[in-house]
């Protein structure tokens, strides 16, 4: 089997590093909405609003259940045709067209917003209860309470899991390829059906992966001990 | 008119009731000390008294005033009686300055400096002025205690709350916490103390008062209770917790 890495390095690598800067921007865009969704999520999980709570387990459980990628088509061809149909009823025509990176950030965000909203609320939870009660005693509202001293910490304790999230969101980006987002997987695809370099294409592919995700997963590890010594 | 009076006072957690009947006045500069076995509804009773429980019945009038039906001003009640917890509780991504401030700050609007100054001058008074900028998981639980009472007190309750303040400490470290709170007893601070520390009850309380199962046994002064106990409940816990 001939390789020719050479060439691979060459014409594949600069296209690469276009899309690291797609993944990048999308990771950053999806994990920054994912972190917002889910406190939001979160927040109403644990309030004592019972119609509320329903509702959102409702659409965790929705959004959990579903397959990320299929999120993802859901949200580049079908809601753009609902939204139409629905301005549509109201006289109005729209043509809503979302961008496949749009996408790409609104479905991290929600998806991974519902998995991290778990976490937060857990975390929530098992802040020790005499955190609540300390603040209640000096004066404080019930949410002031929770903003203050109850969801600090709670975030504080979640860093950990964050850091996997944000690994594993690197590797989603890889999804975004099926609603052609110019991703790495992509423009590896493209490459390797171009030049028949198969084998070459791939493996790089797979190196870039590594190099991202290995050293993000170690300083995961690292920050995990330091948040834990500080107890 | 007594600061704090607790009338027909009853709490159930579902079908266990733990509170019975409980009637007690605590006059103002008073130190009233509640003492009494494990389980006995101490710590329960001094929790109702700042609604961190909700009573099931009874009365607390505060200062002449119903306080169980106060709804949101709840809160400004709360100011004007501090609270200490057996387990501290300091707030733990906050420096120990940052502990004592906070609700000056935040809550009452204080200046910022004068906060910050005030909270220095309490640091001081318990003896950890040094400790201001650490956080508090680097302090021994005596000195977390000290720091919580310095933040109770930054808020300048008109009575405080204590509740079984030392039985987290090791030994060694019990007798600094009963210093300061006899420091504040001795400035005249209104305080109702649920402890394990027969020695303190003696010493410094006004007023004793022995539960047990749910019910004030017996309430008087320190010196009746503790060397003439006239119920024979009364007797029997002493006798164990004296004698051990």
């Amino acid at each position: 089997m001939d390789l020719h890495w050479e060439r691979t390095f060459s014409k594949l690598g600069p296209s690469l590093l276009e899309g690291i800067g797609v993944v990048v921007y999308v990771t950053i865009l999806g994990f920054m909405g994912g972190l917002i969704v889910g406190l939001l999520l979160a927040i109403g999980r644990v309030s004592r609003h019972k119609v509320l709570n329903r509702i959102l387990t409702l659409f965790i459980e929705l959004i959990r259940g579903t397959p990320l990628l299929v999120q993802f088509f859901y949200i580049y061809y079908v809601v753009p045709m609902l939204i139409d149909a629905l301005m549509g009823v109201f006289g109005v025509h729209t043509n809503v067209q979302i961008s496949a990176t749009v996408s790409g950030v609104i479905g991290f965000s929600i998806n991974y917003g519902c998995y991290m909203s778990e976490v937060i609320r857990s975390a929530i939870l098992s802040v020790n209860p005499g955190q609540r009660e300390a603040g209640l005693a000096l004066g404080y509202s019930e949410r002031q309470v929770l903003f203050q001293f109850v969801i600090p910490p709670a975030i504080r304790n979640s860093i950990p899991v964050f850091g996997n999230y944000l690994v594993m969101m690197i590797k989603d980006t890889s999804l975004l390829a099926m609603i052609s987002v110019q991703e790495l997987l992509l423009r590896t695809k493209t490459f390797a059906s171009q030049t028949f370099l198969t084998v070459e294409a791939y493996t790089v592919l797979a190196l870039v992966y590594l190099v991202i995700s290995v050293p993000l997963s170690r300083l995961s590890v690292v920050l995990e001990k330091k948040l834990k010594r500080k107890g | 008119m007594a600061m704090l009076e607790i009338k027909n006072l009853s709490k159930s957690f579902g079908d266990l009731q733990v509170l019975r009947d409980i009637n007690l006045c605590v006059e103002k500069g008073q130190v009233v000390v509640i003492i009494g076995p494990s389980g006995s509804g101490k710590s329960t009773m001094l929790r109702c008294v700042n609604l961190l429980e909700k009573p099931s019945g009874g009365e607390i009038l505060y200062q002449g005033e119903d306080i169980m039906h106060l709804g949101k001003s709840v809160k400004n009640y709360r100011k004007r009686v501090g609270m200490v917890f057996q387990r501290f509780n300091l707030f733990g991504l906050h420096t120990v300055l940052e502990n004592v401030m906070l609700a000056p700050v935040q809550l009452n609007k204080a200046d910022k400096t004068q906060a910050r100054e005030r909270a220095l001058d309490l640091l001081d008074k318990v003896g950890l002025k040094a400790k201001a900028d650490v956080y508090p998981h680097t302090l021994s639980g005596g000195q977390q205690q000290r720091v919580a009472i310095a933040r109770a007190l930054a808020m300048d309750p008109e009575m405080l709350l204590f509740d079984e303040p030392t039985s987290a400490l090791d030994p060694e470290l019990v007798g600094d916490v009963l210093e300061v709170m006899k420091k504040l007893a001795g400035e005249g601070m209104t305080m109702l103390v649920v402890t394990h520390e027969m020695g303190f009850a003696r010493e410094v309380a006004d007023r004793v008062i022995f539960m047990d199962e749910g019910y004030v046994v017996e309430d008087g002064a320190p010196e009746v209770i503790f060397t003439n106990p006239k119920n024979e409940r009364t007797r029997a816990f002493l006798s164990r917790v004296l004698h051990k």
